[in-house]
């Protein structure tokens, strides 16, 4: 591996959280192997200021007149790894990330290491630390010269800004067939600040009962300590909740400073998505449900009694 | 009723090595399929599995409602097993759509990504136009509801939102073992050169557990006094 291609993606027309994260594992992968690295910005025209003092030579945007799908986002991205046969490819572990990466690899049968936590330089060439299924971790290596990895949105911690600045330069997006198309208009799904940047989540499950209960117990402790709302698949299943704001595996994944976890069992699906939390309090009426096995602080307690109670107090 | 006979519906099971905990996610994939397929009152679901690893998850997908069922024998049950004989089963039986679970959540895009069609993440409702070739879907993604189009053919991931579909009868279970089940051996695939190695495997670090209070008031105590959080 001699080139690594970053995917950037931009909120607010700055490096998303996810993203930040992506560009120190560059950084550190550069250290590591000597490598140079390139941005790719996936959801915007153009290259912010604030995307090129952190080290990349080369920093693309699509030059295409509206935002490109994930399908060209990756055809364009294709292209480039065709061209340049030592170029890897790496961007976040979200899921607009990974629709990008994972289809980029299965054009190009490259290996897709997901989920990358560390990188651990061994004998020769990098092996690389990551989250597999549920509850697994392997250490990895690609053989073959180039490989495409998704990096975990808490590893890595925050990239060092360099002095030197990126040159941005357009990178042709072709209009491709085999795309989907967006028809009609956006529906925000939650009303709720940003899982991703939020400081306190309350997060919800089955045990809520019924979508008044949730909306004025979940959210009315989130409200009450500034956070986020959040919930489970189980809630989200039967109802009484909204897929935008599910944790877990195959939902978001947060770090947040308190991760309140109430009338919710714990299932390692769910608890992937908050490992990283720095406290996390669990509120449950079954004294063996396995939240209290992953929480900082457990109080035994029916959700209906313990929430109000909490809402009133803090 | 459309009139769109044969539209023929790929499903792929336990492309992600088979494991237990993909199983619920399959279960939505083959269910939207069926769903679709009895709407549109003609058409075909073909349950489709890679490696022997993938044999129950067929079989379960023949009880959930598949026509039928292709399983490539093969000893290998990673990606680049599924990806293989997944481009040869589509050249193969060309389906109209691939419909797949959404866990992983990037089997979708990788399979969408080797086939080379339109992808479509996160549906919690798809509906096929009149003339069969245009598929449109409300997609739920990252906080946003959006409607997505493609034209087929295109895969489709479905939504970890939608509701499990119910536990199937014993007596459906026997029933599809009835139904065909092509076996189709791989030596080819076997004989891929793999692209990556493990070099080492570990349960995931889990976070220890703490202490149990025993009230709201030990409760906001802790929080603000040891953890100083809120």
């Amino acid at each position: 591996m001699k080139h690594l291609l970053v995917l950037i993606e931009l909120s607010d027309n700055r490096i998303s959280p996810a993203s930040l994260a992506t560009v120190a594992f560059a950084q550190e992968f550069a250290r590591a192997t000597n490598i140079d690295y390139d941005f790719l910005v996936t959801n915007a025209n153009t290259v912010p200021d604030s995307v090129q003092s952190y080290g990349a030579a080369n920093a693309f945007h699509a030059a295409a007149s509206i935002a490109p799908t994930p399908e060209e986002i990756a055809d364009a991205g294709e292209q480039f790894m065709r061209s340049q046969k030592d170029t890897s490819l790496a961007g976040p572990a979200t899921s607009s990330g990974i629709n990008i990466l994972a289809r980029v690899a299965g054009k190009l049968d490259l290996p897709l290491v997901t989920h990358v936590r560390s990188i651990e330089s061994g004998d020769g060439s990098p092996a690389f630390r990551c989250d597999f299924a549920r509850n697994k971790s392997l250490l990895v290596r690609p053989i073959g010269g180039r490989a495409v990895f998704s990096i975990a949105r808490t590893a890595f911690g925050r990239p060092q800004v360099s002095v030197g600045r990126s040159v941005v330069k357009s990178l042709r997006v072709n209009r491709v067939q085999e795309t989907a198309r967006q028809v009609g208009p956006d529906e925000l799904l939650s009303r709720a600040s940003d899982l991703q940047t939020a400081r306190v989540i309350v997060a919800g499950g089955r045990a809520l009962g019924d979508g008044v209960a949730f909306e004025r117990l979940i959210g009315g402790l989130a409200e009450k300590l500034g956070g986020a709302t959040a919930a489970t698949g189980a809630a989200v299943q039967i109802g009484i909740s909204q897929s935008g704001l599910l944790i877990g595996q195959t939902g978001q994944t947060v770090a947040p400073d308190l991760y309140t976890a109430a009338g919710l069992s714990g299932s390692d699906q769910h608890t992937a998505g908050f490992r990283d939390a720095k406290i996390v309090v669990a509120i449950n009426s079954n004294p063996n449900a396995a939240i209290f096995r992953t929480a900082d602080y457990g109080l035994v307690a029916d959700v209906h009694q313990a929430l109000p109670e909490l809402i009133e107090k803090i | 009723m459309k009139k769109v006979l044969p539209f023929k519906i790929l499903a792929p099971v336990a492309i992600a090595g088979g494991c237990r905990e993909t199983r619920a996610s399959d279960d939505r994939a083959v269910a939207l399929a069926c769903a679709l397929r009895d709407e549109i009152g003609a058409g075909e679901v073909v349950a489709a599995g890679i490696g022997r690893a993938a044999e129950e998850g067929v079989l379960a997908a023949l009880a959930r409602g598949a026509d039928r069922a292709i399983l490539i024998e093969t000893e290998r049950s990673d990606r680049q097993a599924a990806r293989a004989g997944l481009l040869a089963l589509y050249a193969k039986e060309k389906p109209r759509l691939v419909v797949v679970g959404p866990d992983p959540p990037e089997i979708g895009p990788y399979v969408a990504g080797a086939l080379n069609i339109p992808q479509i993440i996160g549906a919690v409702d798809i509906d096929l136009s009149e003339a069969a070739d245009t598929i449109t879907a409300v997609c739920e993604l990252e906080r946003r509801r959006q409607r997505l189009q493609a034209t087929l053919p295109a895969l489709v991931v479905v939504s970890d939102a939608l509701p499990s579909p119910p536990l199937l009868s014993l007596y459906t279970i026997v029933d599809a073992r009835k139904k065909p089940l092509e076996r189709v051996s791989a030596a080819k695939i076997t004989r891929l050169p793999p692209n990556f190695e493990v070099l080492s495997e570990m349960p995931t670090e889990r976070r220890r557990p703490g202490k149990i209070v025993g009230s709201v008031d030990e409760l906001i105590e802790a929080l603000r006094c040891e953890a100083h959080v809120i």
